[in-house]
């Protein structure tokens, strides 16, 4: 048998969530942005099937099935309970979900092991200068940083 | 045990002069010991094979000499340089020579001989080296010659202190060789790109035939701290702005090698040509930013010499015109070699697979930014060649009045009305701070006084640009809840409609469908009147009291906007102007 928590992570009624990937041994990390009612892990199901950008994007890398990964580990952080950012209109969203993923790149040879952040798409979203959004940001990626070491 | 193999010295030289040299990579490779000698000036000298041909004539170059007025070298020094692949020994971190080979290999790519005339303070020294005599001994020799009366000339006139050296590449070959004034003027460019850093902070003078050159930076920095930082959905094209200020980047944390990473984004030359019409100043800005195909992507500096012009490293910059703007430079010292693959001519690099992800992805933004800006630049000169047709939707509406009230309704009583129109001025006092925290907000700024704000300000907020062209429709780039459209009312200017330009469904009409200007301003009118038939209901319906009105009113803008941002979603590449019959 195997348990796996999932309780705080499968409500996206009211919430949305950026979220990220992580496999240490294989070096990926994969970010992402979600208003899915079934939350981060019912996005997950999309990301892992066989036409899944992250399945995709592993196998472009790594040359191996992302069912593969033994340490695959979820982080999601949820976003404000806001229109703004629950709405179906994603710019806001997907300006914290860049800006996450821009700071991530730059820190990757400064956190231990290194990663590559392969998450990345061709949209450049318009709202990264707001306020609140680079604050949102920043918070996430402290958080990030703060746990890396003992994923 | 161990045998000894032979080398046919001629067709080594031979094969190490075919290694793809071209006039100007092979004289900057002899610059760069001049430099590497602590030379205060350099100067090349091109001597014609027949002086009275004009200089555009190809195939007319006798020799080159390249003067320096470094340390020079003593017999043993000179006979050391000639070596192949001479030591390294001295090399010290901060070099700019890499394999030892770059003399010779650069010297027999365009001639038959190599002479060094060379003194370092104990009186002048000449040897030379001949391809042709190597081919036939298969010996790799040096002929120490006596000083002619054209060496004395050229000491005299350039090196009296008794130090420094001259470089002869003869016998120039006469096969398709470049004619002067190409050499000349690819030169003056290319040595000042080359050796930006050495000209501009070092000091070094280089001088190609009587001209100086002088130092380009190719990313025009100084003018982009004028500038400042672009921001692609404004910026018009005029001017030079940084897209990524000088950055450190880890390519190896263990080894601790770092690189740094900057990038401007030039201007945007076709902007000229309408903005001064009849000038040619398009012309003009693509030769003074050096904006052609083959000089945008990134120029790598290792121990601040040129070592890759323009390159698109592997694919990281695609080769499409939206780049042209682009320049990157990377900033590397000699124990970053291991990651970026210098080849002999010091004129191409390959990148290592981590250098490439790294640099890839730290670059990844301002790729992004320097393609949107180069386009939306092509938007503005669009909008300014064809009038803006959000300025157009505004005229149209001078002339036109609204229903007052529509057959079968009944007008509500004076009493009711007035109420109504209080309800609606104090909600909209109230949105007036809204949308100003909010631009604040957008502008990255702190949402600080609200409740004092300037006309100005106000202004800006509600219209999105201070402009008295605009008058009921309004291009904003944010709107509460991040709704596509909302109704505003002031006593000034009546029911208006404020469109969030960065919702989905905006950016679909407004920038997807750019040339569709009846498109633009048909969209412009739909919103004003779905504005328009929000207040009619506000001020009529008494059948609901205000709150309820308003609740459901706002639920169906935003149900509305989301549905069309879903719409755009998913429908992305086959709506128009993507769609066809085809599909």
């Amino acid at each position: 048998m195997i348990q796996t928590n999932i309780y705080n992570i499968h409500n996206g009624i009211g919430v949305a969530y950026i979220y990220i990937w992580v496999s240490k041994a294989f070096s990926i990390l994969y970010v992402g942005m979600t208003n899915n009612s079934a939350g981060p892990i019912g996005r997950a199901s999309g990301h892992f099937s066989s036409r899944g950008t992250f399945r995709k994007r592993f196998i472009e890398e790594k040359g191996i099935g992302v069912e593969k990964v033994e340490d695959m580990i979820l982080l999601s952080f949820p976003l404000p309970k806001k229109q703004l950012f629950i709405s179906e209109e994603s710019s806001y969203r997907e300006s914290v979900e860049y800006l996450v993923q821009k700071e991530l790149q730059l820190l990757r040879g400064k956190l231990n092991p290194s990663y590559d952040v392969v998450s990345w798409h061709d949209r450049f979203p318009r709202r990264t200068a707001n306020t609140e959004v680079k604050k949102i940001a920043s918070e996430i990626i402290a958080n990030f940083e703060s746990v890396y070491n003992v994923l | 045990m161990a045998v000894e193999l032979q080398i046919d010295a001629g067709r080594l030289i031979y094969g190490l002069s075919r290694i793809g040299y071209t006039t100007s990579s092979a004289i900057c490779d002899i610059i760069d010991n001049s430099i590497r000698a602590n030379a205060s000036f350099v100067r090349l000298l091109i001597v014609k094979e027949r002086r009275d041909f004009s200089d555009a004539k190809k195939n007319n170059v006798k020799e080159y000499l390249i003067v320096d007025d470094g340390n020079g070298m003593n017999r043993d020094l000179i006979i050391e340089a000639l070596k192949l692949g001479s030591s390294d020994e001295d090399y010290e971190g901060k070099s700019l020579s890499k394999f030892g080979l770059g003399l010779k290999s650069a010297a027999f790519s365009q001639g038959d001989t190599l002479d060094v005339i060379s003194s370092n303070g104990t009186g002048f020294l000449k040897f030379r080296v001949s391809l042709p005599t190597i081919i036939k001994t298969k010996s790799y020799t040096a002929e120490e010659l006596e000083i002619d009366e054209a060496d004395n000339k050229i000491i005299s006139e350039y090196l009296q202190s008794g130090k420094g050296t001259i470089i002869r590449i003869g016998d120039i070959r006469k096969n398709n060789h470049p004619s002067v004034r190409n050499t000349i003027d690819e030169l003056n460019t290319k040595v000042g790109v080359i050796y930006y850093y050495f000209i501009n902070e070092k000091g070094l003078s280089i001088f190609i035939s009587d001209k100086k050159v002088i130092g380009i930076d190719p990313l025009f920095a100084q003018e982009a701290n004028e500038n400042g930082n672009l921001d692609e959905n404004t910026w018009e094209g005029t001017e030079v702005k940084w897209i990524e200020k000088r950055k450190e980047v880890t390519l190896d944390n263990e080894l601790e090698i770092t690189a740094f990473i900057e990038i401007t984004q030039l201007p945007y030359p076709p902007i000229f040509r309408i903005k001064h019409l009849g000038e040619a100043k398009d012309v003009e800005i693509r030769k003074k930013y050096l904006i052609e195909s083959g000089n945008y992507g990134f120029y790598v500096y290792r121990n601040n010499r040129l070592i890759s012009w323009a390159s698109h490293l592997n694919g990281i910059i695609p080769y499409d015109q939206d780049f042209y703007a682009f320049r990157g430079r990377i900033t590397i010292d000699s124990s970053a070699d291991d990651f970026f693959n210098i080849d002999v001519k010091k004129s191409s690099l390959t990148l290592s697979e981590e250098a490439w992800k790294v640099i890839s992805d730290v670059t990844r933004e301002a790729r992004n930014k320097s393609k949107n800006a180069w386009q939306n630049a092509g938007r503005i000169r669009s909008a300014i060649l064809n009038k803006d047709p959000n300025e157009i939707a505004n005229k149209l509406l001078n002339e036109y009045e609204q229903i007052e009230i529509l057959p079968g309704d009944t007008l509500p009583t004076e009493e009711a009305a007035v109420d109504r129109l209080g309800l609606i001025t104090q909600d909209m006092a109230e949105k007036v701070k809204t949308i100003v925290k909010m631009m604040r907000e957008d502008k990255g700024e702190e949402k600080g006084d609200i409740e004092n704000i300037s006309s100005e300000e106000k202004e800006e907020a509600v219209k999105g640009e201070i402009n008295p062209q605009l008058s009921k429709i309004f291009r904003v780039s944010s709107v509460p809840d991040n709704l596509l459209w909302e109704p505003y009312y002031d006593t000034d200017l009546g029911n208006c409609v404020r469109v969030n330009k960065l919702h989905r469904f905006a950016i679909y009409i407004y920038e997807n469908n750019a040339s569709n200007q009846d498109l633009q301003i048909t969209f412009d009118l739909l919103m004003l009147q779905l504005a328009d038939s929000e207040f009619y209901a506000y001020k009529n319906i008494m059948d609901f009291d205000y709150e309820q009105i308003k609740s459901i009113l706002w639920n169906f803008r935003r149900i509305t906007s989301e549905f069309l941002a879903h719409m755009v979603r998913k429908l992305e590449n086959e709506l128009p102007p993507n769609y066809s019959n085809d599909k």
